[in-house]
């Protein structure tokens, strides 16, 4: 391995912006890496940190601003450039080919001849990389039958046989047991020690605090501070991700709840047969008259609560409760029976069904019931009638029930689910980012629609990854990270510093 | 004279050899993610192609050249549509393999109104070895066709398992991300593949036409090219499967040209059709030794107990003819029931065009 261990700069950006539309991914961000260090980068989600590495793997062209690597300006317009200059990143999903060997994966390139074999001097390399850093893969084992940590181990091999010299690793501990975490981090630091560059994306402090000799935090896509990990602390950090609140608390009658509406009880969910799981004995309590809100990074098991509870993700034990009933064998239409309701989180695929008309959507889970239903035949007056109502009740703006769904502009869209879904007076809603995408009016409509749901006695169960949606709507707040609730927060005590420190606190036990 | 004579594995070696080269493509065309359904109709192609260039200039090198070229035309029109268009692959094969029908059937009344006979490929006998009993007269004394498929596999084989080329190929099929993110071309390799399945299937299908009976017939591949597929999942995309899927049927062929005109079936037929019960039940129960046996297991020690009667008995049976040569279909589809267990061994991403993501 040539690399040139010396203490000077190795990546510097300066002034990159990143605009998508009107929207500014990254503003201005200035960074240094220098050789022989472990940068940790932090921010929540949407802090910009994606689209940054992105930039610096060569996937997107900044618009604004320039790149150095060893003093040299660079500019990458495809990945294999990047790859070519040394900056290679592993990424949360490998890419590798589980029907071929460890060997071969690393042997796989663009062949100048076609007859030659990669083989032996895929051999030779991956024994180079073994004596420069102790890295050791076992090259006839299919790629299939390692684990993730051995997996890993291969991606990161693959890079320093490529001769990538600052290695990027995005959320790298996701998918690791705390032990091989423990063997990464070493790893990390002895490439450091050899003179690489290193950069760990994380939003786990603890991780960033055994690793890491420097850090900088993004926030709304501007840097938001940089500095030393030896002079700092975690709080520090966590007010730097989290900011101030911006959103002040909107006011509203004080919660009144009553009877348990959802109940979960130590449900715990598989993710994949060998990696870790996506609830672990996960405990909530949604009672009627009450928003409760799940905050967490994305990722942290909500899609897997929602499609358990819904019915159509199977848990490994656990009991999921729905107005004083037992769910058993639970599948969406008994969900839906026994009182619940969803506003999904895709909304162009699971939410609506653009092919059919406006007034067919609202309706559709009203259809098997009186009045819409006569003798096993559909009333399609009064189907009619019932979506006008609803569509006007709920300012569905279109040229009427029979505009096509899909022509409707994602506001009006969710408006019609909201009106779909609430018009049954359902016990429980749950919504997963109901405003994505959405103007400030139909936010503010949804949001009020909730809390007026929630005055009615309903219960709402509310899962975002806006933390000051969560905070605005909530009137309790559980924690979701990597699978557990780490604590559930009165509206009245909820501040973003201490969600988010309960967000990215590290359990002892994983 | 019995059935299993020296005659008979000549002609099963002829049959054999353009299923086994036409499926040899396609195997390498479908490792790449690609799978031609319509290798029918290249087949027909190069079939047709070969027999035109034989009427226009009668040379036999020049022949299979056109052959070759018949099969290459299709096979790129396959690639634009697959890896260019990214049209279902299932579709556009289906349409290949009518389009292939349609187009020889029509130029062949239209360019060629007076059907022509030639003379098939010589056949060789390599010195010395061809003196050897037995096996110098059914291996070593054989036209070129089937010398160069046998170069080709052996070639096959080295480009798979032994070159980086191999490498990218099985990279390409199963996770087409992974081997794009190592650099590898998508396009680049799916294209090769495509076409040099093309330029077997037309090599395969000029042997069929001018090398092998010096005609040309409407539709005179006769469901080779659907063997041939079948031949390729049987195999479970391997080449060491693909050889025994062929052999397979290549036999059963052979055995059906004969019965064809035999009166009563013989013993050694229902002997031999014992023996291959036997050891597909034998190879089900290596494979995994401890288990209860499975309902197909018990068809088959049935089916293997009903042919030891036939086989010792030989009783006065004949079968009409038509029933004779659906055989290698039947066969066929027989194997492509049993192999349902080696489907979680086809590339992953076959049939599933590649659209790079910028996630």
């Amino acid at each position: 391995m040539t690399t040139d261990p010396g203490s000077g700069s190795a990546l510097r950006l300066s002034g990159i912006t990143k605009r998508f539309g009107a929207f500014t991914a990254n503003d201005r961000i200035d960074l240094d890496i220098a050789w022989g260090e472990v940068h940790a980068l932090l921010g929540e989600n949407g802090a910009g940190k994606t689209t940054l590495m992105r930039i610096v793997t060569g996937l997107y062209q900044p618009d604004e601003g320039t790149m150095s690597l060893d003093g040299t300006p660079v500019s990458f317009r495809r990945p294999e450039q990047a790859l070519r200059a040394g900056i290679g990143m592993v990424h949360q999903h490998f890419t590798l080919v589980p029907t071929l060997t460890e060997l071969e994966n690393l042997a796989m390139a663009p062949a100048g001849v076609p007859w030659r074999n990669g083989r032996a001097a895929a051999r030779r390399r991956a024994a180079e990389v073994e004596a420069a850093t102790g890295l050791r893969i076992a090259p006839d084992r299919l790629v299939s039958d390692a684990s993730v940590g051995e997996r890993q181990r291969l991606e990161i091999v693959k890079l320093l046989c490529r001769g990538a010299r600052l290695l990027i690793f995005d959320e790298p501990s996701a998918a690791l047991s705390p032990g091989e975490w423990d063997e990464l981090a070493k790893l990390m630091r002895r490439l450091a020690a050899e003179g690489h560059a290193v950069v760990l994306i994380s939003h786990k402090l603890s991780e960033v605090f055994a690793v890491a000799d420097r850090w900088t935090v993004l926030r709304g896509g501007a840097v938001a501070g940089t500095g030393d990990i030896a002079g700092s602390t975690p709080e520090q950090l966590v007010t730097l991700m989290v900011g101030e609140s911006l959103a002040p608390r909107r006011e509203r009658a004080p919660a009144a709840p009553g009877e348990p509406a959802l109940v979960v009880r130590e449900l715990n969910v598989e993710r994949h047969p060998d990696g870790p799981q996506a609830l672990e004995d996960v405990d909530l309590d949604v009672r009627a008259g009450e928003i409760v809100g799940i905050a967490g990074v994305a990722g942290s098991g909500q899609a897997e609560l929602v499609e358990t509870v819904l019915g159509i993700r199977p848990a490994l034990s656990g009991s999921v409760e729905l107005a004083g009933r037992r769910l058993e064998r639970r599948t969406p239409a008994g969900f839906y029976a026994a009182g619940g309701a969803l506003i999904p989180e895709d909304r162009h695929h699971v939410a609506v069904i653009g092919g059919m008309t406006l007034g067919e959507n609202i309706n559709l889970r009203a259809l098997r019931q009186a009045p819409l239903a006569r003798r096993g035949r559909i009333d399609l007056r009064a189907a009619r009638q019932r979506a006008v109502r609803l569509a006007a009740e709920y300012e569905v703006r279109a040229t009427g029930e029979s505009q096509p769904m899909a022509r409707l502009s994602g506001g009006n869209q969710q408006k019609a689910v909201l009106a779909r879904e609430l018009s049954t007076e359902p016990l429980l809603v749950i919504a997963v980012q109901p405003v994505r995408g959405l103007d400030v009016r139909a936010t503010e409509f949804v949001y009020r629609r909730l809390t007026e749901h929630r005055d009615r006695g309903g219960a709402v169960l509310l899962i975002s990854m806006d933390l000051d949606e969560v905070i605005a709507l909530s009137d309790r707040i559980a924690v979701l990270a990597h699978g557990r609730i780490r604590g559930v927060l009165d509206a009245g005590e909820a501040t973003r510093a201490r969600i988010g420190a309960l967000m990215t606190s590290s359990e002892v036990t994983a | 004279m019995g059935v299993f004579d020296i005659a008979f594995l000549v002609a099963a070696l002829t049959i054999a050899a353009p299923i086994l080269l036409a499926a040899t493509g396609e195997l390498i065309s479908q490792r790449a993610g690609v799978m031609n359904v319509g290798l029918e109709g290249v087949l027909l192609a190069g079939a047709f192609a070969g027999y035109l260039t034989m009427t226009r200039v009668d040379s036999q090198p020049l022949g299979f050249l056109g052959g070759i070229a018949g099969g290459l035309l299709l096979a790129a029109l396959m690639a634009v549509l697959a890896i260019e268009v990214k049209v279902d692959q299932i579709v556009a094969g289906i349409a290949i393999g009518v389009l292939g029908l349609g187009l020889t059937t029509f130029f062949d009344q239209h360019f060629v109104p007076e059907p022509q006979t030639f003379t098939p490929l010589p056949r060789l006998a390599v010195p010395l070895l061809s003196d050897l009993p037995v096996v110098g007269e059914v291996l070593f004394h054989q036209d070129l066709f089937i010398y160069a498929t046998i170069v080709v596999v052996v070639l096959v084989g080295l480009a798979m398992y032994r070159t980086t080329w191999g490498i990218n190929l099985a990279a390409t099929g199963e996770s087409p991300v992974a081997a794009d993110a190592a650099g590898v071309s998508i396009r680049g390799v799916r294209w090769a593949a495509v076409l040099v399945s093309g330029a077997c299937a037309g090599a395969a299908g000029a042997y069929i036409s001018i090398g092998d009976v010096g005609v040309f017939r409407e539709d005179m591949t006769g469901g080779r090219g659907y063997l041939a597929i079948a031949a390729v999942l049987f195999g479970a995309w391997r080449l060491r499967g693909l050889l025994l899927a062929v052999a397979i049927f290549a036999v059963t062929d052979a055995i059906q040209l004969r019965l064809q005109s035999i009166a009563s079936v013989p013993g050694e037929v229902w002997a031999a059709a014992a023996l291959l019960v036997l050891g597909a039940l034998v190879a089900a129960r290596h494979r995994q030794p401890r288990r209860a046996p499975k309902p197909a297991e018990l068809i088959g020690a049935v089916l293997l107990a009903g042919l030891v009667a036939l086989a010792v008995v030989r009783p006065q049976l004949s079968l009409p003819a038509s029933l004779w040569l659906a055989m290698p279909y039947v066969l066929a589809l027989v194997a492509l029931a049993a192999g349902g267990a080696a489907r979680h061994r086809a590339p992953s991403g076959l049939t599933l065009p590649y659209i790079r993501s910028e996630a």
